[in-house]
């Protein structure tokens, strides 16, 4: 094979891959390449978009379905899907509202409560998939309508109002003049950018994406990761919740309706294989940005609400087409 | 005279530069047993896909019934009249006996092509009378035993008039009642004139069954005789040919401690008897044909499958129930027969390496960067994986080098059992050699090796012991130096050698 980028030189054994080629950065994502277009293209064609407000707007409104689409990520590498996170998510601050609200746990604790939540879910998931042998599909979607009717269960199916201050500052409060829940999708990313890059875990995640039966033979404990992957996606969807019923400022078992297809259509978009193996968080971020720039742009744009839905799903199919066409094309 | 059913000519077929046929000429008579004998890797697959049409020749013509004809695909040679029944079988298990036989050639009626399933039946009908079995042709093929399914692939070839079947090892995995039925329809449809070509393993099926037999050596025709005028031994010789020179490099064994020792293994459908001992610095040899239980007993002795029955012990500790990352703990590394299945091929050379030992490359979870960078280089060096670049895809090297890399995966995690189940399938000749010096280079280090393979030759070469298996058993265990090939190959197949 060509060496594309002129990355190495012939005898050079070293590890570290410096000065990307301009072929690997294209390589990087069709997300990059879509967000930049539409960036470039929404800053000529309206005014208001070009304006730091503006942008600090969608990192805000980015932030829940970032947090989401990281613990999707690893569960997509590990060749895996998670349908139930968005029921997860509703499950998880509805327990947090009711135990504020309703029993008056202190705060502290009722966001612990949150957290909890989601990875019991995700390890509930997790044992089912691993252990019982379920497809993940099919164990998550069940889990999809569970989580839900949990929520519902535990809300009597009524809103919950009268969040702490705090927790609503957590949803739509600054810091520094950014957005507090921007901060926490951030520390989020980074987390599972770590975990998947500098950690044994992540490694056991790619390469059981990449190839279970490979991964067993070399001594990978595919349950045990399988199960932590799930716990993981779970978690996250117990910091989402936090930042979710902050910005609403009221918790229902209804708010998370929807979510995971969003934090799956990020992902995609952000290039990682939907049969495992292959994808990075920094990818999911560009593809969280691609969906949020595109929302926003629409909005300024005065493109009606049902347009966005078509345009989102055009958009979703193309970056994948392009994808597609450029690893057959360079081969990456 | 009349002209035969089927003629080739000198035919031959290359694969990347090796001749898998190499000028074969074949006469098949019609109503005539022809049965094709030869060692695994000696041409006998590719010759009959050449037949079927699957495969296309490089030079060599085929005559049917003295006109010469050429094939495209399978559908040509099936409406020539030449049927194939693989190995693994190729019917639709979830649908009827009828509605498989007639499958891809469905009988239609009226404007909208809808199926006439009356004619469906009938034909399937006809065709199972002709054999003479007793099998419903409404049944589920997936509720059949192995050896009806197989008479119903016979069953279409006969619905779609094939004058010759070639059958493929059918008696792999058949019970020696559901032969007994086999031979009995071979022998009706012979009768009508239909020819067969018969690849078996089984020495003893011969006389049983053939008229003719052919012998195929390294991609040529050795010799076709009348059955009559063969023995065992003759046939043994003829497949093994000359007697090996030395092309191996081989070390003296100095054998050291007890490294690892099976006792009465049994493990699912293909391990039943495995009893053996491999010393440190010594090489043992698994031989046995395809389907013998090697790549089982392998899998059962690294915790990969459960064991049933028997006992096994790792220097000089018995192990129950294992884990592979217990066996790896232990010091066992396991390169698979499919090296696809040993490795993460989009992933970099560094990441492979490491895999089977994240632990050495960690600490807590995190792994260590530079010390991670340090044994991928090193071993790619000490190795000679080429290209040279550790962050490349394992996915863009050559067959040798994959090979490399899974054998680099297990220096690393610091193995000292190996076992290998046929390194060096599916490489080049040079590779190979390299991988036989590295094999002996783990011997010299002290490490205990046992190899899986089907090449008696190559066993004979690397080896200082030999254990045959047949069906799951060990049943005899040689000097690697005071063995001859012919006396394995006995072995493994149930002959006898006088």
């Amino acid at each position: 094979m060509k060496d594309l980028g002129g990355v190495a030189p012939k005898a050079d054994t070293s590890v570290k891959n410096r000065g990307m080629g301009v072929f690997e950065l294209l390589g990087k994502g069709a997300a990059g390449f879509a967000l930049v277009l539409l960036i470039v293209y929404l800053s000529l064609a309206t005014p208001s978009f070009l304006d730091l407000n503006n942008f600090l707007n969608i990192a805000r409104q980015s932030s829940i379905n970032a947090i989401l689409a990281v613990g999707q990520t690893l569960v997509i590498i590990a060749a895996g899907i998670d349908l139930s996170i968005g029921s997860v998510m509703a499950l998880a601050g509805c327990v947090m509202a009711v135990a504020v609200v309703k029993y008056g746990v202190p705060l502290f604790a009722a966001v612990l409560l949150a957290l909890l939540t989601g990875v019991a879910a995700g390890f509930l998931n997790g044992y089912v998939i691993s252990r019982g042998r379920v497809p993940d599909f099919i164990v998550t979607l069940g889990g999809l309508s569970a989580y839900k009717g949990l929520a519902l269960i535990v809300t009597d199916g009524l809103p919950i109002a009268g969040i702490p201050a705090a927790i609503v500052w957590l949803g739509s409060g600054d810091i520094l003049g950014i957005p507090v829940a921007a901060v926490g999708a951030a520390i989020v990313a980074v987390i599972g950018w770590f975990l998947l890059t500098h950690t044994t875990f992540g490694r056991a995640v790619l390469a059981m994406g990449g190839n279970q039966e490979a991964a067993r033979v070399s001594g990978i404990n595919l349950v045990r990761t399988k199960i932590l992957v799930y716990c993981f996606a779970g978690l996250c969807a117990g910091i989402a919740s936090i930042f979710m019923v902050g910005r609403l400022n009221s918790a229902n078992a209804l708010m998370g309706t929807g979510l995971e297809l969003s934090a799956i259509a990020a992902v995609v978009i952000g290039g990682t294989n939907l049969f495992g193996g292959q994808g990075g968080i920094g990818g999911t971020i560009l593809g969280v940005l691609t969906m949020g720039v595109l929302a926003n742009g629409l909005d300024l744009l005065n493109i009606s609400a049902f347009w966005q839905q078509v345009v989102l799903g055009v958009v979703i199919v193309a970056v994948v087409v392009f994808d597609q066409w450029r690893r057959r094309r360079w081969g990456m | 005279m009349s002209p035969p059913l089927v003629e080739l000519r000198n035919v031959s077929k290359r694969f990347f530069g090796t001749h898998a046929v190499n000028g074969v000429s074949l006469t098949i008579d019609e109503g005539t047993v022809h049965v094709l004998l030869g060692e695994n890797g000696a041409g006998k697959s590719t010759l009959m896909k050449i037949l079927a049409g699957v495969v296309k020749p490089d030079a060599g013509e085929i005559l049917i019934k003295g006109q010469k004809v050429e094939m495209e695909n399978p559908w040509d040679a099936l409406r020539l009249g030449i049927g194939m029944v693989y190995q693994e079988l190729t019917l639709v298990p979830t649908l009827s006996v009828a509605e498989n036989i007639c499958l891809g050639d469905l009988p239609c009626k009226g404007p909208g092509h809808v199926v006439n399933w009356q004619l469906v039946r009938e034909r399937a009908l006809a065709a199972l009378g002709r054999l003479g079995v007793d099998i419903n042709p409404d049944a589920k093929v997936g509720n059949l035993d192995l050896g009806q399914q197989q008479l119903v692939e016979i069953a279409r070839a006969i619905s779609r008039h094939a004058r010759l079947i070639i059958l493929d090892e059918p008696t792999s995995a058949l019970t020696s009642n559901a032969r007994e039925k086999l031979f009995a329809v071979i022998r009706a449809l012979k009768k009508e004139g239909v020819a067969f070509i018969y690849i078996s393993h089984h020495l003893d099926e011969v006389p049983m069954i053939g008229d003719v037999v052919s012998v195929l050596r390294d991609g040529k025709l050795v010799a076709t005789k009348a059955v009559a005028e063969v023995d065992d031994q003759m046939l043994i010789r003829m497949m093994v040919g000359r007697t090996l020179e030395e092309q191996y490099p081989q070390e003296q064994a100095r054998p050291g401690e007890e490294a690892l020792r099976v006792e009465g293994l049994a493990a699912g459908h293909r391990v039943k008897d495995v009893t053996f001992a491999v010393c440190y610095g010594e090489v043992l040899g698994l031989a046995g044909l395809m389907g013998a239980g090697r790549t089982e007993v392998l899998e059962t002795i690294f915790g990969m499958r459960r064991l049933d029955r028997g006992r096994i012990w790792v220097n000089g500790r018995e192990i129950g129930a294992w884990s592979p990352q217990e066996a790896i703990r232990a010091g066992l590394a396991l390169v698979t027969e499919d090296r696809k299945n040993s490795l993460v091929l989009q992933n970099s050379i560094k990441f492979n390496l490491t895999l089977a030992s994240l632990g050495l490359h960690s600490r807590m979870g995190l792994m260590n960067g530079s010390k991670e960078a340090r044994s991928a280089v090193d071993l790619v060096k000490g190795l000679r994986i080429e290209p040279p670049h550790v962050t490349r895809a394992v996915r863009t090297l050559s067959g040798g080098n994959q090979q490399k890399v899974v054998l680099g995966k297990w220096l690393c995690s610091r193995a000292r059992i190996f076992l290998l189940d046929d390194p060096t399938r599916g490489i080049d000749v040079g590779a190979k050699v390299e991988v036989y010096r590295l094999i002996n280079e783990l011997k010299r280090g002290g490490a205990a090796v046992v190899i899986a393979s089907s090449d008696m030759g190559e066993l004979m070469g690397i080896c200082d012991r030999i254990a045959v298996m047949r069906s799951g058993r060990v049943v005899n265990e040689y000097n690697a130096r005071e063995v001859s090939q012919e006396d394995i190959l006995a072995a493994a197949m149930g002959g006898t050698v006088a």
